[in-house]
């Protein structure tokens, strides 16, 4: 087991080599830092020599891939590439083009935030899309199944904008039940500002959650033990409830342990509306000031966190099914 | 085990709903906070930068023009603007030296004898900083906090937290210290390329800073070895030079309460920049305190932790969430104007006469960054002031016909206030001079940039998109501005005319830049070869939902005269690019005025200024010798019967070349709630908020009244909800007893 | 009329270039009983025939909005105008497409601004002036009264024009990228899947370091680097998506291959291509073809989303996204400005919910592992 994770952790370093070398061509190729300094030095007074000093003070005079100027190490690590790219394999991420501030205390100081709501709303909607799904499971082929069907991939077909759009101005205009935006940290006034992101995006997850997790039931539904308990005489309930919801959590939870580690990534559009100054915030003021410091950071993060949710579903299934042995 | 997860279970369910729906309340505050006198705002771009060398934009100026005092400032309610001093005695006269240094009369003080302009700028004695920790000292002067850890910085998530704090007086060294570190190369002061044409060995001090950082720099980087990262260095451990070093002449500190300014050339203007924050004061003490490794390691900078004298200082910057500006309690003695502009008693505006400044508390910005969240809260009473988006115009407002707008009936029944300005601010549409079909000065090419604007009917712009908000422009100079004539004699003559009737000025009619086309050379907008001619706009519109709009608009007023106009979109940079480079051909700009002088509109058409040949702020590249001659004899002289003349002859020279499309001067609307007082806007200095006052009680009341949750739609909707699953929750209970 | 029929062009063969190899592939498919069986039993249900219906009509739309031909140029008096030397016929060198001479009466009927849906007057007040000089304030009637049955926008387009023109940025996005990404999945996965070893690991290597990319975060910068357009979506939403097809089929190939028919014609001595193509990729086909139209309405949501970041399509291009962005300004008056928001939201929808019906039915007839019933 030990050996393993090391093999996987080892090997998931060339894949993030692979990841910096692809993000380094997108950024420093198609749009060099040049570009990058007028755009962030974008005001009514610029001069050339303001963006060669700009350069210089964020390291992007260097040369991108070998520095001759150099010997030998320094050929290599005095460079864009080796300076802006290599130090993320430290969780080093710098400090931001646009206003100097440290891209490490940033992303550890907003995880909270963005955990606030994601998580609530991960743990919801896993809970009321599993229940929901249950029941239309209980009355699969009737035409309630069959509403349900239609209803959500209904639901499905609406992007989450309009769920957004609609849900801030049903419940915080006009009911006036929850405040339009904003955020606070300290705990019972967090709660007012969490129930209007909350409610929104598990109405918008409700549609794909409640189909998905149907089909799994319906899965277990049909094998052999189910049909057993039937036999039994167990009622339909008892059956639906117990026996196949204890044995459809294993399928379940190894699907969603995959988004677990993207939780801490926050919601860009719910952060966005809602004024939740979070990762995902974070990631959108970037793009809009162009920031690529920022969104190096935040893209490495994302793989480093896929990476780490492929490892931990593999990790779960050993520990859920010890027939699953792994070499 | 199962047991007790639904035991838990059914005992939380029910308390987290209690819980929630107790929390149910659209105010967005703490309970009790909208009771204190405490000023609540919104703010929609983060700042970035606090330094007073390096901030530039209005919502960093918003913060920094109340923290950071110059020496002088412009009057609160007097117009046209005035100047008064602020951290001054005085407002000190130009003393004109000729090349041997002898003081020539103000008569003889002619552009060709002047060699040298000197101001000498007395400090009042009771001003002191606000306390800050960077003043806490050891007996033998250096700072208390020097060696402190990582950790004993960690605790506190801002400067004026910290434990040990002090104060010291304002001298005159400290405005002296901020005019050296706008040659600093590392803060790219936005200012240093203008002020240094005319402030006297401005150049040469950034030299000697450069020469310094590359020295300095190239001793850590051998010290520093192979694995040497520069950024992360200087971040860790904050490289600081001697600013005071290199001589200087430009600013010599004379005694603890007086510097000096040495011009090279006569600049009236200077004035007018001694009143931003680019001339405010800096303490050594606070770069030496941010230099401290373990402070740097906070985050803490003056770029985002400011040390002034002003009424506020800066309580809490979470630039991406909220600000908290609290009063200085080290304030010097300052008082409510006891005369102001014509009205402004009638209007309440000297109710408050002579008393001490400032009134309110606390100010707290949250970020908004969507205009609709913000102005709903303002609605609902959360947010004190608002600016109006031109899409709830008609919900807010009423023109009554031919008379000044006014508020809506339901606006006027919650006691809002209207409040508006026509703001120092002009946009334009501007052609590329450098371009082989819209620009030149050929008469052909004049006509054709005429007819152009004759097509786009700023009126109706104005009417689309802007709820009328704003005035048809008729040449760069807005009103406010000395130089801006106002009605009949204002009229661009080429493009406009003066309708009596609606008063106001309108576009001569279509037929008239058809004619103007078959004069250009584009007889019904058709090309030598029969193609309609097309046009590109260029642009770097990309987030501006408004954009596509506009865009429409302006194809559909150009198709009148048989242009076809495209649009050309690229991101911020490459656009920039293209403007450096000449190779644009139509693009949309806007300036806001730095100070009210017809130069700082002026300045932009100036051919010496060319973006392509010279790197300066004209990007149209016009450059008629005519404009400039006229231009270089009325900068720098002072405002009179003279020198409007020659305004208004350089006017008629842009109008005829027609180097862009005179768009329109925004008109600023606010709305502000009855509790906020002592209100008029003001466009030159952010530094109005310590003449404002807010009345918490009468606020608190009303934001009750006007939130009460509708509690009784949910309820209906919830009965609705039981009643469709009450048949369905049926039929599961009845197979259920039959089934088992 | 002769010059009119000079002038026809493709206006993007894309669209057209989509729909032919769609066809194409269909009638190959077609040839084979399990998949005409499948098709009947698709069929058989009302809900589907009406969702096909939709979507052939919204591939018509598209299609006729990629016709273009250059209308000839006319003078102010409507007469054709000639080349003033030549005296040939000149033609508009802005080509429009058969859709809007279809929609003609619709694009035409310009307002000033803002309209409700079939009102009579504009939707803002304006200051009137009347003949005498007298001032009122008041709602301007408008040109075309009760003929806007969606209303228009603030610059007075007709919003129904704008939707229905929408629909070949949507039916693009969604199916160009499909079709860009289906090649190189089978070609990248079913090699993975077939000859295992460095191949494979190769292949692996790729999609996952694509994949591990969040993909949105990828788009932008993509987007942000190379500049908006509704190509460069294309393409970026196509580098993003095949991964997950890849990795499928890579899967189901590592099954087929050890299946006996295909080790029988291993035996035989027939060459690897032909074994990949002729007995693998067919009975792959079924997967292809429900993440195929599974996927296409993802893309036509995501297309609102990144429009709504700012980064979809151009400004010159009319999209769905746009619209609803449009519609964040729109939906703060009061009374509320709803048309454009709710045109935008029947016409996705209308696209989207057919589009996920159609394929869980295919997947339902095609997929006997994932048939509920």
């Amino acid at each position: 087991m030990f050996s393993y994770l090391v093999r996987r952790i080892a090997y998931a370093f060339p894949i993030l080599l692979g990841v910096n070398i692809l993000l380094f061509l997108l950024f420093f190729f198609a749009y060099t830092p040049e570009d990058m300094a007028e755009t962030i030095l974008g005001e009514k007074r610029v001069t050339q020599e303001q963006i060669d000093n700009w350069m210089r003070e964020h390291n992007y005079h260097l040369p991108r891939f070998i520095n001759l100027a150099e010997s030998f190490p320094a050929t290599l690590t005095r460079t864009i590439f080796w300076q802006k790219s290599m130090h993320l394999f430290a969780l080093e991420f710098g400090h931001s083009d646009v206003d100097n501030t440290d891209i490490g205390a940033e992303i550890k100081r907003r995880i909270p935030y963005s955990l606030c709501v994601t998580l609530p709303v991960f743990m919801a909607s896993l809970m009321i899309n599993i229940m929901v799904a249950m029941v239309v499971a209980f009355y699969r082929a009737t035409y309630i199944d069959h509403m349900a069907l239609v209803i959500c991939v209904l639901m499905m077909s609406i992007s989450l904008l309009f769920y957004i759009i609609g849900g801030q101005y049903l419940f915080a205009i006009h009911l006036r039940l929850a405040p339009v935006s904003g955020f606070d940290a300290q705990f019972p006034h967090t709660i007012k500002f969490l129930i209007l992101p909350i409610v929104i995006s598990l109405i918008g997850s409700i549609g794909g959650g409640v189909r998905y997790y149907r089909t799994i039931f319906l899965e277990e539904i049909n094998r052999d033990y189910v049909r057993t308990a039937r036999a039994k005489g167990l009622g339909e309930g008892t059956v639906l409830f117990k026996h196949a919801l204890r044995n459809a959590l294993l399928p379940i939870l190894t699907n969603v342990i995959v988004t677990i580690p993207f939780l801490i990534m926050g919601s860009l559009l719910l952060e966005n509306f809602f004024g939740i100054p979070g990762l995902g915030n974070y990631t959108i003021d970037a793009i809009s000031k162009q920031d690529f410091a920022v969104i190096r950071a935040m893209v490495f993060l994302g793989s480093l966190l896929y990476i780490g949710g492929l490892i931990l579903v593999e990790i779960s299934y050993t520990i859920a099914d010890p027939r699953i042995r792994i070499q | 085990m199962q047991l007790k997860a639904t035991g838990i279970l059914h005992a939380a369910l029910p308390a987290l709903v209690l819980l929630i729906t107790a929390s149910c309340s659209n105010n967005p505050y703490r309970p009790g906070e909208t009771a204190e006198s405490t000023y609540f705002s919104t703010f929609a771009t983060p700042p970035t930068k606090l330094d007073p060398t390096s901030a530039y934009y209005s919502h960093e100026g918003a913060i920094i023009d109340q923290i950071y005092e110059p020496p002088f400032t412009y009057h609160y309610l007097k117009r046209p603007y005035e100047l008064i001093p602020l951290t001054a005695t005085a407002i000190p006269p130009p003393v004109y030296l000729d090349a041997d240094g002898a003081v020539l009369p103000e008569t003889d003080a002619t552009t060709e004898r002047v060699k040298r302009v000197q101001y000498t700028i007395n400090l009042r004695p009771d001003i002191r900083y606000q306390e800050h920790p960077c003043f806490a000292l050891t007996p033998t002067g250096d700072s208390l906090y020097a060696d402190a850890a990582a950790s004993d910085i960690a605790p506190y998530d801002s400067p004026s937290r910290f434990p040990t704090q002090s104060s010291r007086p304002l001298m005159a060294r400290d405005y002296a210290l901020q005019i050296r570190r706008l040659a600093d190369p590392r803060l790219a002061s936005p200012i240093f390329s203008t002020i240094a044409r005319y402030i006297e060995g401005m150049t040469e001090l950034q030299e000697a800073y450069t020469t310094m950082l590359a020295e300095a720099r190239d001793a850590r980087r051998d010290a520093g070895g192979l694995t040497y990262n520069q950024e992360q260095d200087e971040k860790a451990n904050p490289l600081v030079i001697d600013y005071m070093a290199p001589d200087f002449p430009g600013c010599v500190v004379l005694d603890d309460l007086t510097y000096r300014i040495t011009l090279t050339t006569k600049y009236p203007q200077i004035l007018y920049w001694m009143c931003m924050h680019f001339f405010g004061p800096v303490p050594q003490e606070a770069i030496d305190f941010y230099a401290i490794p373990a402070v740097a390691a906070a985050q803490f900078s003056l770029n985002r932790c400011p040390v002034g004298t002003g009424p506020y200082f800066l309580d809490t910057f979470r630039p991406n969430e909220l600000i908290v500006l609290s009063q200085n309690p080290n304030y010097h003695p300052d008082f409510y104007p006891t005369d102001g502009a014509p009205g402004d008693e009638a209007a309440g505006l000297l109710a408050d006469a002579g008393q001490r400044l400032p009134f309110i508390k606390q100010q707290v910005y949250r970020m908004e960054k969507e205009a609709i969240p913000s102005w709903n809260k303002f609605l609902q009473g959360y947010v004190d002031a608002s600016g109006i988006a031109s899409d709830v115009f008609d919900q807010a407002i009423e023109m009554a016909a031919g008379s000044d707008p006014t508020l809506s009936p339901a606006m006027d029944a919650k006691g809002m206030r209207l409040l508006t300005d026509i703001r120092t601010m002009l946009w334009w549409t501007a052609f590329n001079f450098k371009d082989d079909v819209v620009g030149g000065l050929a008469p052909e090419r004049c006509k054709l940039r005429q007819a152009i604007t004759i097509a786009l009917d700023y009126n109706e712009y104005l009417d689309v998109f802007a709820n009328g908000r704003g005035l048809a422009a008729q040449g760069p100079i807005p009103p406010g501005i000395y130089g801006y004539r106002a009605g009949e004699t204002g009229t661009n003559p080429y493009t406009d005319t003066w309708d009596s009737r609606r008063a106001k000025h309108v576009r001569l009619p279509i037929e008239k830049a058809k004619q103007l086309m078959v004069e250009a050379g584009y007889p019904e907008g058709r090309t030598a070869d029969g193609q309609p001619l097309t046009l590109h706009l260029d642009h770097a519109a990309g987030l501006d939902p408004q954009f596509r709009a506009r865009l429409q608009w302006m194809q559909r007023g150009l198709d009148r005269i048989g242009i076809r106009l495209k649009e050309r979109g690229t991101d911020l940079s490459r656009f920039r690019s293209k403007r450096n480079s000449g190779e644009w051909q139509i693009s949309s700009s806007g300036w806001l005025a730095d100070y009210p002088d017809p130069e700082n509109f002026f300045f932009l058409f100036y051919g010496p200024n060319g973006k392509v040949d010279h790197g300066g702020p004209n990007t149209c590249n016009y450059a008629s010798q005519e404009f400039d001659d006229l231009f270089q004899k009325l900068e720098t002289m002072v405002n009179g019967p003279e020198r409007m003349a020659l305004i208004d002859q350089a006017m008629r020279v842009i109008q005829r070349d027609a180097p862009a499309v005179w768009q329109f001067y925004p008109v600023s609307f606010s709305l502000v709630h009855q509790w906020y007082g002592n209100v008029k806007p003001h466009q030159m200095t952010y530094n109005v908020m310590r003449y404002r006052r807010v009345a918490p009680a009468t606020r608190v009341e009303l934001q009750a009244a006007w939130n009460q949750p509708r509690w009784k739609v949910v309820a209906v909707a919830l009965l609705v909800l039981v009643g469709i699953c009450l048949p369905g929750s049926i039929r599961v209970y009845r197979r259920e007893r039959s089934g088992a | 009329m002769t010059a009119l029929l000079n002038n026809w062009y493709a206006k993007d063969a894309i669209v057209l270039v989509v729909v032919g190899i769609m066809g194409w592939i269909g009638s190959l498919l077609m040839r084979r009983e399990v998949w005409r069986s499948a098709m009947r039993q698709v069929f058989r249900r009302r809900m589907v025939r009406i969702s096909a219906f939709i979507l052939a009509l919204y591939t018509l739309i598209a299609i006729l909005d990629s016709v273009g031909y250059h209308p000839p140029l006319r003078d102010a008096d409507h007469a054709l105008h000639r080349h003033p030397e030549t005296g040939r016929v000149l033609y508009d060198q802005d080509g429009k497409s058969l859709l809007d001479l279809i929609l003609t009466p619709l694009s035409a009927m310009h307002e000033k601004t803002y309209s409700a849906p079939l009102a009579a007057t504009q939707f803002t007040m304006e200051t009137l002036y009347d003949d005498e000089g007298n001032t009122t304030r008041g709602y301007p009637p408008l040109a075309h009264p009760r003929r806007h049955l969606l209303g228009t926008d603030r610059v007075g387009n007709d919003v129904l024009y704008l939707a229905i023109k929408g629909i070949r940025t949507g039916m693009i996005i969604g199916g160009f990228t499909t079709l860009l990404v289906i090649p190189f999945a089978i070609l990248f996965g079913v090699t993975a899947g077939y000859f295992r070893g460095w191949v494979d690991d190769a292949i692996q290597y790729v999609y996952t370091v694509l994949s591990s990319i969040p993909s949105l975060l990828l788009i932008i910068s993509f987007m942000i680097v190379f500049g908006r357009g509704l190509t460069q979506l294309c393409i970026i939403m196509g580098i993003t998506s095949w991964t997950g097809l890849c990795r499928v089929l890579r899967g189901e190939t590592l099954k087929l291959r050890e299946l006996e028919y295909v080790q029988a014609a291993e035996a035989m001595g027939v060459s690897r291509p032909r074994i990949m193509f002729q007995h693998i990729v067919p009975n792959l086909m079924h997967i292809v073809l429900i993440t195929a139209v599974l996927s296409f309405s993802g893309r036509v949501l995501a297309e609102a989303v990144l429009s709504y970041i700012g980064i979809g399509v151009g400004a010159a291009t009319i999209s769905w996204g746009s619209m609803i962005n449009d519609a964040r300004q729109e939906l703060a008056r009061d009374p509320i400005i709803w048309w454009k928001l709710v045109a935008a939201f029947v016409f996705m929808v209308g696209l989207v919910l057919p589009a996920n019906l159609f394929g869980d039915a295919l997947r339902d007839a095609l997929d006997p592992r994932l048939r509920t019933e």
